[in-house]
């Protein structure tokens, strides 16, 4: 009987969800994105870092020694498309190991904090406070300061710079439930803590996280592609969105091209996941409806 | 609410300690050794190191050395920057002007824009008006800054030539500052109309740029906090009283709406710091966004410690003041001693 109520709630889910146009909007949007970073190898004409001599800053379709560049190239001579293709890659990626590693510190302070509460909860709030003391990206500043510009250190330093949301959000969701009837019924009966936190509560928490998830992918995005700009992100030649849109910043006036495009990518990949968001809430969350 | 404000207080004060001991621990955590940091990549005699790491105190224990650096802070003293040898706090009080002026433009910009937009689209719910502005404040709201710059100056500067492409001013005009305000500074200094209207113009692009993400947010606030209000019974018994839509939409409800967006407003000063790292980047605006990202390109570690340090406390006592403000204004408040 359990399975077949949860298939009609998806199903109903579903229904809302392709009824509700911004959401399949954004979540179209997402998955042109997604399919084309994970056949980056397959769709872009040349590999993101090949130098093509003297081909510089050609501008689009243009031909050159036999080899045809449809959005032209940058200023040391590689392809504009497949840099811009292989960079979906970057970002995507960039915001899913963020979301995924904010997500799981962050919930799991969040849920002790909140399922504790107490000494537990101050202590983990006071380093959520301290983030926060900070504006995000500055705070993502400072980190990249300390451990040095690199793709890796901008996904670290915009984890940490996220985790507020989600602790904060993971611990008000599980302070509501924890003192919900079937909550006190599963202590009554002697589960333990961790089978509380983890079986009991956090099920019962999980939709407003995942609304926070889809908004966490697009400030992430948002706040490395910052960093690349600001010459504190990926290192070159990874062909990451931030980094190129600065790289040709010297060139604005006689190739404005390579300034809009990798700018234009950033733009609407983090529309579609706050688009996409915001239709989540209001799918999960019918109190908001219109 | 003292309980409540002194308690508020506490908490912030702590996040202040906590950022006190990032930024000590910065340079301490930088790769290579504190000394070489301080002085640059220069060769230095091992006599020399060792009289600086005495003289700095890097050879006491680390927590002498942090109170060391929470008195000498309390007394104005954040060290020195390596790059031009002056004081951290003189360096960031000579740029705050510039980054002010900005943000204040910025501010205004997004108020006197957002909060209309914000009004008409609640008045107006689900009409084409109403989608639009819901759905530029989100496109706002997504928006990369620095593309958005680099995009205005292509069309204005580039294109049509009607709008500078980065600096506070034009050059012809040499205005030492007074009170670090061009704006103010050029009827000070005596230089009338024509170098007003230039530093105004050299505002405008940085000035959207700088106002997109509050613009969006205030938008998006004002439009949800005058939709609350308006279903409100007291609404509906003032329509029924016969006042005009007007009165009641222009006094009746945006009073009770306005409490949310003064909150949003007051709150805005940390979305201003990060636009200013961005926007001044773009325009060359000599501000404290630009020193602070130069400073962690050069790794001057003593300005982005004392930077942060400062930031960190101006941001502090803004929550502080909007909490008092807020407790002060919504009488829910006020009652509970």
């Amino acid at each position: 009987m359990n399975d077949t109520t949860e298939t009609s709630s998806l199903k109903e889910f579903s229904l809302q969800f392709i009824h509700h146009k911004g959401a399949l909007l954004g979540f179209i949007i997402i998955a042109f994105f997604m399919l084309v970073a994970l056949c980056a190898n397959l769709l872009a004409p040349y590999a993101s870092d090949t130098i093509f001599q003297n081909a510089f800053r050609l501008p689009p379709f243009s031909e050159y020694t036999h080899n045809y560049f449809i959005l032209g190239t940058d200023d040391v001579g590689r392809d504009l498309l497949s840099r811009l293709i292989y960079g979906s890659r970057i970002s995507l990626g960039i915001g899913f190991f963020t979301v995924v590693l904010s997500l799981s510190i962050g919930g799991i302070l969040g849920l002790a904090a909140g399922y504790f509460g107490g000494s537990i909860d101050s202590l983990i709030m006071r380093i959520n406070d301290i983030i926060m003391a900070l504006p995000s990206v500055l705070f993502a500043i400072v980190i990249i300061s300390v451990l040095g510009p690199s793709l890796a250190n901008t996904i670290i330093a915009v984890s940490v710079a996220e985790l507020p949301h989600f602790m904060r959000l993971m611990r008000a969701q599980v302070m509501a439930e924890k003192n919900k009837n079937y909550v006190i019924i599963s202590r009554t009966m002697g589960a333990s803590h961790l089978r509380q936190m983890f079986t009991t509560i956090l099920p019962n928490c999980l939709a407003p996280i995942i609304v926070q998830s889809a908004l966490g992918f697009s400030d992430a995005i948002l706040c490395a592609a910052a960093l690349g700009f600001l010459g504190l992100g990926a290192e070159p030649p990874i062909p990451e969105w931030g980094t190129m849109l600065s790289d040709a910043r010297p060139f604005i006036e006689s190739s404005p091209i390579l300034v809009t495009l990798p700018g234009l990518c950033i733009f609407i990949t983090v529309l579609a996941f706050n688009i996409f968001g915001d239709g989540l809430r209001d799918t999960f969350d019918p109190k908001l409806k219109r | 609410m003292f309980r409540y404000l002194s308690q508020r207080i506490v908490v912030l004060l702590i996040a202040f300690f906590g950022i006190t001991i990032i930024a000590f621990s910065l340079i301490r955590l930088a790769p290579g050794d504190p000394i070489t940091l301080l002085l640059g990549e220069r060769s230095v005699s091992e006599e020399l190191r060792k009289e600086m790491t005495a003289n700095l105190g890097f050879d006491k224990p680390l927590i002498t050395q942090y109170f060391l650096f929470i008195y000498q802070g309390l007394q104005g003293d954040l060290g020195t920057s390596v790059i031009t040898k002056r004081p951290v706090v003189d360096e960031f009080f000579q740029r705050l002007p510039a980054t002010l002026e900005l943000g204040i433009i910025a501010l205004l910009f997004a108020i006197t824009v957002g909060m209309p937009f914000g009004i008409c689209a609640a008045v107006k719910r689900n009409s084409f008006f109403d989608y639009f502005t819901s759905f530029t404040s989100l496109a706002g709201y997504s928006m990369p800054i620095f593309w958005w710059g680099l995009v205005l100056i292509i069309i204005f500067s580039v294109h049509i030539h009607i709008l500078p492409v980065s600096g506070r001013m034009n050059l012809m005009y040499d205005i030492e500052p007074i009170t670090g305000f061009m704006l103010i500074d050029v009827w000070l200094r005596g230089e009338g109309m024509p170098a007003f209207i230039d530093v105004l113009k050299h505002l405008i692009l940085p000035g959207i740029v700088m106002g997109t993400l509050p613009l969006a947010v205030i938008t998006r606030m004002t439009r949800s906090s005058m939709l609350e209000i308006l279903k409100e019974d007291y609404i509906r018994t003032a329509h029924a009283k016969g006042l005009t839509n007007m009165r009641v939409i222009g006094i009746h409800a945006l009073r009770n709406a306005l409490i949310p967006v003064i909150t949003v407003i007051g709150l805005a000063f940390g979305s201003i710091i990060t636009g200013a790292i961005l926007t001044e980047t773009i325009f060359s605006w000599p501000g404290i966004g630009r020193w602070l990202v130069l400073s962690v390109t050069q790794r001057d570690y003593p300005v982005i410690q004392g930077g942060i340090v400062i930031i960190a406390s101006m941001i502090i006592m803004i929550n502080i003041l909007v909490d008092t403000t807020y407790a002060i204004v919504n009488p829910k408040m006020r009652k509970q001693t």
